[in-house]
């Protein structure tokens, strides 16, 4: 049964992503494309088919969903972070985070017993800090290039990496074992719902500020990734372009100084 | 006033850095004061307050020259006055707007830790509420110009200001043109302003 849910799954994303990809046409970009964004037509065409589907259906019930208690909602949200902590496990683990796959361990059978199946998070206060780890990040510590940005149907923002990393992700998580497909598809839109109310601020900032709305979100996701692969310690960005102003400013200013005297 | 509602967690690890620290506490100080007094305030009062902050606090010229990125080669030096002028008082009604409201957050200043080419790091931490898993990391880049030290990036939550910007305006600049770009950041000023 688990095996016809996992395959039922796939089947499902796979026919929405054709609906997609017949429903969009092909959206031409003015000037050159962006060599750091070469399927970009492609991705342009599948962020405003998901953005569709998030402004008519999910967001709404977002909406509604954050009118439920914090409590409430964050006992939720604690239980999918558990569910999905057996994926933390392996990959830190496989990046040879040995000490700290031993803490997740303890963290996830803490949680799981004391904490009610993870609806109460019992290790954080006692120091076990919560981790997020998965496959995309795994192959990232190996030294796997990164890829081309590619925005999924569904699925959203992903790398070529994080893409091959998903369906390893999927089959390490516990939440493919159950057998009855209402309960799987039921678990799994609360998980898409919990998951889009706390993005709600980072959404509301991009739709009130961001001029080009994908471009705010390719950004974010690949900085975001940067950000997980280093354990929150990520490497200053744009360091050169940052050392090349101050080189120009500085020429100018001597420049200027010469001019002067 | 303000109220020192600014907790340093650690000590600086040079003079240097405790200059530069002290110019982000200044600014979360200020900050702090808006959303607190946010209804009294008002947007108005709430940018009239933030304003001289934020031009003594952020590098404006600096950062204003780098989100343009390569499309400054093509912008005349008027135009790029125009830039660094609009794009002062986009920010400026940018964190009043969204500064608006306290819950009792709180800013705590982490660490800092000095960076290549004489500039420095500062680490802190927005705690909006009880639970540690939803702080918001803040990391403060600055340098140092005229013997003053100022932010040229923030980055929340591993994600850089200066990168989502340059992106995005690049993108403007590239399919709809400089003056679009103005014209947008104006739109958005009132929108700030009018609370739409």
């Amino acid at each position: 049964m688990a095996k016809t849910i996992f395959g039922s799954r796939f089947c499902a994303l796979a026919l929405l992503g054709l609906f997609a990809l017949a429903g969009t046409g092909c959206v031409s970009i003015p000037g050159e494309p962006d060599p750091n964004d070469p399927w970009e037509p492609f991705n342009r065409s599948m962020y405003d088919f998901n953005d569709g589907i998030d402004k008519d259906i999910i967001a709404p019930i977002a909406d509604a969903y954050l009118k439920l208690p914090p409590g409430g909602r964050g006992a939720i949200h604690n239980f999918f972070v558990n569910l999905g902590y057996p994926t933390t496990i392996i990959n830190q683990f496989l990046q040879g985070k040995f000490e700290r796959s031993m803490e997740d361990t303890m963290r996830f059978i803490f949680n799981t017993t004391f904490g009610l199946l993870g609806f109460i998070d019992i290790a954080g206060p006692v120091g076990l800090a919560r981790h997020n780890e998965d496959f995309g990040q795994t192959f990232a510590v190996w030294g796997i290039p990164q890829g081309n940005f590619l925005t999924l149907p569904v699925l959203g923002p992903q790398t070529v990496r994080s893409t091959v990393g998903w369906p390893l992700d999927f089959v390490s998580k516990p939440l493919r074992w159950i057998d009855t497909p209402g309960e799987f598809w039921f678990l799994v839109g609360v998980n898409v719902v919990d998951t889009r109310a706390r993005l709600a601020p980072a959404i509301r900032l991009r739709d009130e500020t961001a001029f080009d709305p994908y471009i705010f979100t390719r950004e974010a996701f690949l900085q975001q990734r940067l950000n997980l692969i280093h354990d929150g310690n990520p490497p200053v960005q744009d360091l050169e372009d940052l050392d090349l102003l101050e080189e120009e400013e500085l020429l100018e200013q001597e420049e200027a100084e010469g001019k002067i005297q | 006033m303000a109220g020192v509602l600014t907790v340093c967690a650690t000590l600086p690890s040079s003079a240097q850095d405790g200059d530069a620290v002290a110019v982000v506490e200044s600014l979360h100080a200020a900050l702090l004061h808006n959303m607190q007094n946010a209804d009294t305030l008002g947007f108005e009062g709430r940018r009239d307050r933030i304003a001289p902050v934020i031009k003594e606090s952020f590098d404006l010229k600096f950062i204003a020259r780098f989100v343009l990125g390569r499309h400054r080669e093509s912008l005349s030096s008027g135009q790029q006055r125009e830039f660094r002028d609009v794009f002062t008082n986009w920010t400026i009604a940018n964190y009043a707007a969204r500064f608006n409201g306290y819950a009792s957050e709180r800013f705590v200043t982490v660490s800092s830790e000095e960076a290549r080419k004489g500039r420095v790091v500062v680490r802190t931490v927005l705690e909006v509420n009880d639970d540690r898993a939803d702080d918001v990391t803040l990391d403060y880049l600055l340098r140092q110009t005229v013997g003053k030290w100022r932010i040229i990036n923030v980055i929340a939550k591993g994600v850089s200001d200066l990168s989502l910007k340059r992106a995005d305006y690049g993108a403007v600049i590239k399919s709809q043109g400089f003056n679009s770009l103005i014209e947008k950041l104006n739109q958005q000023i009132g929108e700030f302003d009018s609370g739409t």
